[in-house]
């Protein structure tokens, strides 16, 4: 008989009661009167009350993410028109073309691309900092912890997940609020399940194109298909993962730290200390990742896209989308959508001779006319782009934080397995059901 | 202590009508959120938008929570949740008109400051300051805070 069952609970809670009992019966013979009320008490009435508590903490969660993307968006518009300007000017002092073209589009593009990512990862770590100081951040991971549980996931995890629809980047840099390693690594390898923002303009797109009426059905299925996914993969993992399954799973204990003030220079160090992480770890690896592809696309000098190596590489692949019923452009753009999901859209302008700027009507348009895609393998082209990994960038940051290449091509290639299978499987599906 | 904390029957009154006022504002937000069909309604200083909506309800829930429990200390950490949410989410979305403000400038596009500006939860933060103060003014009188707790 095992110490749980003679117990009827988890040891670690038991011993904790027992430990607080004693406490109790001591603070009881030591001091008269009865155990004064404080400010912390009042707050968790309504924090921790066990209808509410989820509502606040979802209306506080909602407020952070308005915080971050919102509030950040002109300092990040301010980047990108300042590097494009710089990209701009080094194109029109440098003579030669090759290297004009390399500073301009690669260079300051990809630091602009870096760059433009430091306002909502600053922002996000100044509300995170605020949060964990003023002491509600412990009371989140309790509340939201029997929610998470049965998927393997703890009430940590939450955060870091509803961060992911904004960006992936500062959803797994959140994830280091979650003590344990393993729950992190969990939280870690589905948080690119979460559909991020930069997805949307791709379903938007081929929505918009393809599905007629349904579209915003459509998208809104992506939602729910993100969200059922990142749960399913996470209670997989779980059972199937034996590092995941190493060792007994330890009971959600946390002692529940007083409400504070908190205070500025404190808010701003912690800030500070995790938002400079980005800069000096992700952004050399986004910054390289960039140029490389910059190389791939405009080589050979000269060529159009669609004879660049990148091009060539995107035909070759073509045999391994045909059963999606993805041609070759559909590869590319899968391709350049590794860089980052925005540039999925400008990459099917560039092949329709539209230009990166053009309307997206005008896009949409062209892709039912030159037929690129069905109503059925648009639909499944919309879930690759969603499952599989959102950017090169997400990448970096899943290496710097787990500190292993195992876990970032883990994250990597079972995103590409299961990507490619639900889109086979909606086409099969679907062509079995007669929609084409 | 906690006998000092109950809220006087002015002041549960005054409190539910500002959650009744929040609730209806959510619910009209959420509810023309979910249902874009419906053209000219609500009037436009009332957005659409689902999650602020629910943000919105769930302000306005608490308020209504310090009310049904208004004899009773509990009541106070109700209202001073309420508070604290529409404080929160007032200076949120002035920052967020600010920044809209900022972004056309910089990308050079139009901007309809009175949109941002005239959002309910932004306005809704005067009625809501008389409760605030007080309920601030009251727990700050409470005694230093006990050890941590366990949950």
């Amino acid at each position: 008989m095992s110490v749980r069952e003679v117990l009827g609970e988890e040891p670690e809670v038991a011993m904790a009661e027992e430990r607080y009992r004693v406490i109790g019966e001591i603070l009881s013979r030591v001091f008269r009167g009865a155990r004064p009320l404080t400010l912390s008490d009042l707050l968790d009435k309504a924090f921790l009350n066990r209808y509410l508590g989820i509502p606040i903490f979802l209306t506080l969660w909602w407020a952070l993410f308005r915080f971050t993307f919102d509030v950040s968006a002109p300092l990040s518009d301010l980047i990108d028109i300042s590097f494009s300007r710089l990209g701009e000017f080094a194109s029109s002092i440098i003579g030669n073309e090759w290297w004009s073209a390399f500073v301009s589009d690669a260079i300051c593009g990809g630091l602009g691309g870096v760059l433009v990512f430091i306002p909502p990862i600053f922002f996000l770590f100044l509300g995170l900092a605020l949060l964990e100081d003023s002491g509600y951040l412990a009371r989140a991971a309790f509340v939201v912890d029997k929610i998470l549980r049965p998927f393997g996931l703890q009430g940590r995890s939450f955060i870091p997940l509803l961060l992911g629809f904004g960006c992936n980047i500062p959803g797994v840099m959140a994830t280091r609020t979650i003590p344990s390693e393993r729950d992190r690594i969990l939280t870690i390898c589905v948080n690119p399940l979460i559909t991020c923002s930069a997805r949307l303009p791709v379903y938007v797109l081929i929505a918009g194109a393809v599905l007629g009426a349904y579209a915003p059905m459509g998208v809104f299925t992506m939602y729910l298909l993100s969200i059922v996914l990142a749960l399913l993969m996470a209670l997989i993992f779980k059972a199937l993962i034996p590092y995941f399954r190493k060792g007994r799973r330890a009971p959600f204990i946390l002692e529940l730290p007083d409400y504070a003030r908190p205070t500025l220079r404190s808010t701003l160090t912690h800030m500070y200390e995790r938002g400079i992480l980005f800069l000096k770890k992700a952004g050399t690896i986004i910054f390289l990742g960039i140029i490389v592809v910059w190389l791939l696309s405009s080589h050979p000098w000269g060529a159009p896209l669609d004879q660049s190596y990148i091009a060539t590489l995107g035909k070759w692949l073509e045999p391994l989308f045909r059963p999606l019923g993805f041609d070759w452009r559909g590869a590319v753009a899968l391709l350049f959508g590794f860089i980052a999901k925005e540039i999925v859209v400008g990459t099917f302008a560039v092949f329709f001779g539209l230009g990166e700027e053009a309307e997206i009507e005008e896009v949409q348009r062209s892709i039912v006319e030159l037929g690129v895609f069905t109503p059925l393998t648009g639909f499944a082209f919309m879930a690759f782009t969603l499952i599989y990994i959102p950017c090169l960038a997400t990448i970096g940051i899943i290496y710097r934080e787990t500190n292993s290449v195992k876990w970032t091509l883990f994250t990597v290639i079972y995103g590409l397995i299961l990507a490619y299978l639900i889109a086979l499987l909606i086409v099969v599906i679907g062509g079995l059901m007669g929609l084409g | 202590m906690a006998e000092a904390l109950r809220l006087n029957r002015g002041i549960a009154i005054y409190a539910a009508f500002i959650g009744v006022l929040y609730l209806i504002i959510g619910l009209i937000e959420f509810l023309s959120g979910l249902t874009p069909h419906l053209g000219e309604l609500p009037p436009g200083w009332i957005p659409r938008d689902i999650f602020g909506g629910l943000s919105a309800i769930v302000i306005g829930l608490l308020y209504i929570a310090s009310t049904t429990s208004w004899r009773r200390y509990e009541s106070m950490g109700y209202l001073l949740v309420a508070t604290l949410l529409s404080a929160i989410f007032a200076v949120l979305y002035l920052l967020i008109a600010g920044a809209n403000g900022l972004d056309s400038l910089i990308v050079g596009e139009g901007w309809s400051w009175m949109e941002d500006v005239s959002r309910p939860e932004i306005w809704l933060l005067l009625p809501s300051l008389p409760p605030l103060i007080l309920s601030w003014r009251m727990a700050m009188r409470l005694k230093p805070e006990a050890a941590p707790r366990e949950a």
